[in-house]
């Protein structure tokens, strides 16, 4: 028996040593973004909670929204105060919990939710969402959001570092194999949005995939719908006037699909609640605001020339909503 | 409790910690933890389901006490009876009351009649059909004198709830399984290290294998209207290794961690894709469900001792039972038929014994024949499984045809290559470690820096390429 427990030991130990090594390679980089102050969340995080009570409109979501939502066109469009505060892979669950710690600090008006398949599916990026939750100074909200937004699989990836860098580690892995390098691009951040100058290749049009959808996604529907419900009676709660988005992809990725996409999906269901307007802003106004392949940096990111027009989507979405 | 599940990997060294430290001596005390921790382990999903377990241990040990003492065939055989109206009474229930209701009250409507019956909002226990096996076992085993009724209550109990193998097998005999609860187990360092290596190898194939591969079997087969035939192909590679990883996984998992327990279970599976045959395919596939319904159902039937209707007629039965065992669906009935029908002409021809052995013994690389045997027959369980898959029978016949339309041989729409490198990286494991128990049983013959390298790698990828956690799949049978 001694034999056997020495060996487990050493077996567990080797395996807390390889962990350590993996945080240190994942998370120094992080930690140098912090000090240095270009940190994106951290940036983010400190707009929120250095303004207390100035924002009047709240984006949440994804690095889609990040990218799509200028700021400086909604305020400048709609006379009031907005934040950006979507954030990579943010999914449905992160943005409730995203959502509880703003409310802490702000009294926003307007809460734009941004949504699309990949907010709620089966693969969730604990990396980025614990990135995110790092920043909440309320305990209680990144306890609720480990242990109950993602229950012990959750735990299991806020404890063991080669679970939560596992994606990281598989695009490491991959890049070994492949020639391509991937360039980081040139961040340019203003009240969480990301500014991009880039422009999606020819070469990469040419390899675009159809857009998610059911077809190719095994989206978790009851956890959306949970999640969901949460957000609105959190923003009924407050008084907050929910939008809900999907922000535009590179037309021609979105003609590669077929009638099968989302949209169907969230047009039944957001019709159940009377005082939430969902607009997919693939179709809002098309011809208005003729995106081409040009507005976005990659397959499914806007870039600066993309977010001008997506933001001045949006604000006429609200200036519709206020005539209403 | 799911065996890969945070709190599993705090249940179990618990229990390890308690049960070693209650000491050897005390056989009574560790069986008591033994079966604590398995009604912990089975409440975990739902406790209500407990009664149910022990009920039938109570009916079953009874019914062994009072066959030991009964001499008059006819006293005797309605004892038998009883036990087995009762097991299967609760089986039949809880699993196939809404089946049978629903085809009644179709095949009144198909023959023009009218027939209203309310269906039940049953929930399933989980484990059922696996138990209750392992404890009509006994009762018939004791019936037909091959073992003698156990007197220590504590002892049954534990051997029919014992948790590695209480929800999805293997099926323990009470020959086997029954007498180790009443000896002494020792902890034997090298049988513990093989244990806990047989378990991380199950681990493995359920978490990377199985879970990976599910992501793009419940993709296709919930789209398969949308796809190529090529694709749909695909979908069904994928259920095969899902199916396989998943059991066999759970299987491997059960028998390594009894082992760390002191007890040994049988084997269950035995590299069945690498089966030359369907009928050395169904000696290598759930072993212990084939082996019970060959004993308690084909052997008193008559097996294949009688003409050829009767062997027909048997033949189909143990097949067709089998697959009814797995669910209350008519696609389980399908999958089973199909199987009797791979297996009837090697039946007929005498040559369901052919392959016994074991595939390329010895050699690196099987040659050409071996190799079409193993493809073909590995084809003809991929379209079975298409049944087993499928809602419904008529999904599954319009599956199958999509798949064997045009597209069949176009490109497919997708094409995942780490989850295809995987399936190639496990299969090449599986062919080389094919001689042992399990793949990686014979590993020790690499030295041990190489060997606690091969197990951190398994364990990283374990952690790296983890599929969204799925229950496993025999849970619902």
């Amino acid at each position: 028996m001694k034999k056997f427990l020495k060996h487990i030991s050493l077996g567990f130990l080797l395996f807390v040593i390889i962990n350590i090594l993996i945080l240190i390679k994942y998370e120094l980089p992080a930690y140098e973004a912090i000090k240095n102050k270009t940190h994106k969340n951290y940036l983010k995080w400190d707009g929120i909670h250095s303004n207390t009570n100035t924002y009047d409109l709240i984006i949440l979501g994804s690095s889609r929204a990040y990218t799509s939502l200028n700021p400086k066109v909604i305020d400048s469009g709609l006379n009031l105060k907005s934040f950006n505060m979507a954030t990579s892979s943010q999914d449905i669950t992160e943005s409730y919990y995203t959502l509880k710690e703003i409310l802490d600090y702000q009294k926003p008006k307007y809460l734009v939710l941004e949504t699309y398949l990949g907010s709620c599916d089966d693969f969730i990026n604990y990396y980025q969402v614990y990135s995110n939750a790092s920043f909440f100074k309320s305990s209680q909200h990144k306890y609720d959001l480990v242990i109950d937004g993602y229950g012990s699989k959750g735990i299991v990836n806020y404890l063991v570092p080669m679970m939560k860098f596992n994606n990281y580690m598989k695009q490491d892995i991959t890049s070994l194999f492949s020639k391509k390098k991937s360039k980081a691009p040139k961040l340019n951040w203003y009240k969480g949005f990301h500014y991009d100058t880039t422009v999606v290749t020819k070469d990469d049009i040419s390899k675009f995939k159809p857009i998610p959808s059911f077809k190719n996604k095994n989206f978790n529907k009851d956890r959306f719908k949970f999640y969901f419900d949460k957000i609105y009676e959190l923003a009924k709660t407050n008084g907050i006037k929910l939008i809900v988005l999907r922000t535009p992809y590179p037309p021609s990725r979105l003609m590669l699909d077929s009638n099968t996409d989302e949209n169907g999906f969230y047009k039944n269901y957001f019709s159940e609640f009377k005082d939430v307007g969902y607009y997919d802003l693939n179709r809002y106004k098309s011809n208005k605001f003729n995106f081409t392949d040009n507005d976005f940096s990659d397959f499914h990111h806007a870039n600066g020339k993309g977010a001008e027009k997506i933001s001045q989507q949006l604000v006429n979405i609200i200036k519709a909503e206020q005539l209403n | 409790m799911l065996f890969n599940s945070l709190e599993f990997f705090i249940f179990l060294p618990i229990v390890f910690a308690m049960y070693w430290l209650i000491g050897n001596k005390r056989i009574k005390q560790q069986n008591l933890l033994i079966a604590i921790s398995s009604y912990v382990f089975y409440g975990w999903w739902d406790w209500r389901f407990l009664f149910l377990i022990l009920f039938s241990s109570l009916v079953d040990y009874t019914i062994g006490l009072k066959l030991n003492s009964e001499d008059k065939p006819s006293k005797r055989k309605t004892l038998l009876w009883i036990s087995i109206c009762v097991n299967l009474g609760f089986l039949g229930f809880f699993k196939y009351y809404n089946f049978f209701v629903d085809s009644l009250v179709e095949s009144f409507t198909f023959f023009g009649g009218q027939l209203s019956i309310n269906t039940l909002n049953i929930i399933l226990p989980v484990g059922i059909s696996f138990y209750t096996f392992q404890t009509l076992s006994y009762t018939i085993d004791v019936y037909n004198k091959k073992l003698d009724p156990t007197k220590d209550f504590l002892a049954f109990m534990a051997f029919v709830s014992f948790f590695p193998q209480l929800v999805a097998g293997p099926i323990e005999r009470a020959t086997n399984l029954l007498p180790q609860f009443h000896k002494r187990r020792e902890f034997v360092y090298e049988n513990a290290v093989d244990g806990l290596r047989q378990a991380l190898w199950g681990l493995f194939k359920k978490v990377v294998i199985a879970d990976n591969c599910a992501t793009y079997a419940n993709m296709i087969f919930n789209n398969q209207q949308e796809y190529s035939g090529s694709t749909l192909l695909l979908g069904a590679f994928f259920f095969a290794f899902q199916i396989y990883g998943d059991f066999s996984g759970y299987s491997d998992i059960a028998i390594g961690i009894s082992r760390l327990f002191g007890f040994n279970l049988k084997r269950n599976f035995a590299f069945p894709y690498f089966s030359r045959d369907i009928a050395e395919f169904w000696r290598r596939w759930h072993i212990s469900l084939s082996t019970w319904f060959r004993d308690y159902l084909y052997i008193p039937l008559g097996g294949s001792r009688g003409g050829t209707k009767m062997k027909i007629r048997n033949t189909f039965i143990i097949f067709i039972v089998s697959g009814f065992w797995h669910g209350a669906n008519w696609t389980f009935v399908v999958w089973g038929a199909l199987n009797a029908i791979y297996f009837l002409p090697l039946l007929l021809l005498k040559k369901n014994r052919v392959n016994t052995n074991l595939v390329s013994e010895g050699k690196y690389l099987p040659t050409l024949k071996e190799l079409f045997q193993m493809l073909l027959t590995f084809f003809i369980t991929l379209i079975a499984w298409v049944f087993f898959r499928a809602d419904n029978v008529t999904n599954a016949f319009i599956y199958i045809k999509d798949m064997f339309s045009e597209s069949l041989f176009s490109k497919p729409d997708i094409l995942p290559i780490t989850v295809l490198g995987l399936v190639g990286l496990f299969l090449m494991i599986e062919w080389l470690g094919r001689a042992g128990e399990y793949a990686i049983q014979k590993i020790d013959f690499i030295n041990k820096p190489l060997r606690w390298s091969f197990y951190m790698i398994l364990i990283i990828l374990m952690f790296i390429y983890t599929g969204e956690q799925q229950e496993f799949i025999y849970f619902q049978f």
